[in-house]
């Protein structure tokens, strides 16, 4: 449930006041953006896919119901969005090495040679590997930072699903940057 | 399943933990995108939903309209023709009993509005008796039930395509059936004018001569009129008829 001021907000919003889509615009834009870098790893694809979140929100605003977090229905748009985003690079890739032949891209930058940011980039390449549901899962826990009932609640799954998500996301991760495997798998029931 | 417990940690494994950080850390990029174009862009989307719900109503119409004029046609033919069928069919009762006096046809019919139709009807008037050969009534062709009575357009139809597919016998057949089974629908006129052509082509003078006579006498200030004389006038005389059929002389029989 939103707070008074909020929830006047939107219910303005949502008889198109533009104004009104403004300001949640401007009120929820940098966290919108934040959990977008962090799902995707890509800065450069953070206006774009911000850009598709709202636009898709303040379009389907009639139907939003205010007994519901805003902030978690933009964060279910924003998932949406950047699984289609992962989904499209995954492709422009399977083209890309189609065409040149060759393996999967370097780092063609200069700056991403440094130690760091290649980890990282393998980090996001791994990421995007994973299955969406597995994705989605560890994004939502491990980068959002959401408690196990939160991303039960944005991902509409129940907690136990969430965790077991979350560590078989992990256990592939750790497979992909050849890692050791987790501790305390042998808590886990597949 | 194991419950988890609500403070498991997301990410167990340290070095991937470290990746995780790193990538929270992350610098969020300067946002170039504004409200404005955000607005423009929903302001857009709406107005193709709009249009695009307008054209679908549009198009729904449209069907509807379509389906409607094809079958509404029809509706108004069948509720037009059920009293007249049943005028033939008391007709027909009357032929086949064989009666030999003249009587006269009762007809009752709840009064309606009357249905537009492209071609105007004529009131057909009531057929003058054949002294010579007995008959009684314009539609003595009548003669037998037919097993089943379909509408004058349906009639129509499968006429138009026996002449189209060259089949004149069932043309003629299906075209006698309009005069016979609906002798006052507008059908029936154009019926008429296929069958003395039909009958010309096959050589068949007097069967001609009979669906032109029928045709001026039921319609005779109709359109096409004149050339109908004309062509009845080039026919010459013939031996008189019993609706569409030629009497002949009994030893032609």
């Amino acid at each position: 449930m939103q707070d008074g001021g909020a929830e006047l907000l939107i219910a303005a919003a949502q008889r198109g006041d533009a104004s009104a889509m403004s300001e949640l615009f401007a009120a929820h834009r940098q966290r919108v953006a934040r959990q977008i870098l962090r799902m995707t790893g890509d800065p450069t694809s953070v206006d774009d896919l911000v850009q598709e979140v709202f636009i898709a929100a303040f379009t389907a605003l009639a139907g939003f119901r205010r007994d519901a977090q805003f902030e978690t229905w933009l964060h279910t748009i924003a998932i949406n969005k950047v699984r289609n985003w992962w989904d499209a690079r995954r492709r422009r890739e399977i083209r890309e090495r189609d065409a040149i032949g060759g393996g999967p891209n370097e780092a063609q930058n200069p700056e991403q040679d440094a130690l760091a940011a290649e980890h990282l980039r393998r980090f996001y390449v791994a990421l995007g590997a994973l299955p969406d549901k597995l994705r989605e899962a560890f994004t939502a826990r491990a980068l959002d930072h959401l408690s196990l009932v939160d991303a039960s609640a944005l991902l509409g799954v129940p907690v136990s699903t969430v965790s077991y998500r979350t560590r078989r996301a992990e256990e592939l991760l750790c497979q992909a940057l050849d890692l050791p495997p987790p501790a305390g798998r042998d808590a886990e029931g597949k | 399943m194991i419950r988890p417990d609500d403070d498991e940690p997301a990410v167990r494994q340290p070095r991937l933990l470290e990746l995780v950080e790193r990538a929270r850390a992350q610098p969020l990029p300067p946002l170039r995108t504004g409200s404005d174009a955000i607005l423009r862009a929903v302001a857009q989307r709406r107005s193709a939903r709009t249009r695009a719900a307008v054209i679908g109503v549009v198009l729904c119409a449209a069907a509807a309209w379509v389906l409607w004029a094809r079958a509404v046609p029809t509706w108004t033919r069948v509720a037009d023709e059920a009293p007249l069928d049943q005028a033939a069919r008391a007709l027909d009762g009357a032929d086949a009993g064989g009666e030999a006096t003249p009587r006269a046809l009762e007809v009752t019919a709840t009064p309606r509005a009357p249905a537009p139709s492209p071609i105007p009807i004529a009131p057909p008037p009531i057929e003058p008796v054949d002294a010579d050969s007995g008959a009684q009534t314009p539609v003595e062709s009548a003669v037998a039930e037919p097993a089943s009575v379909a509408s004058a357009a349906t009639l129509a139809r499968e006429a138009e395509r026996a002449m189209a597919e060259r089949r004149r016998d069932d043309a003629i057949g299906l075209l006698a059936r309009i005069v016979r089974e609906h002798p006052r629908h507008p059908a029936a006129k154009a019926a008429l004018f296929d069958l003395g052509r039909l009958y010309r082509d096959a050589g068949r003078t007097d069967e001609a001569r009979c669906a032109y006579q029928m045709l001026v006498r039921r319609w005779p200030d109709g359109p096409g009129s004149d050339e109908v004389g004309a062509v009845l006038g080039a026919l010459g005389a013939g031996p008189r008829c019993r609706g569409l059929r030629p009497i002949r002389p009994a030893r032609d029989r």
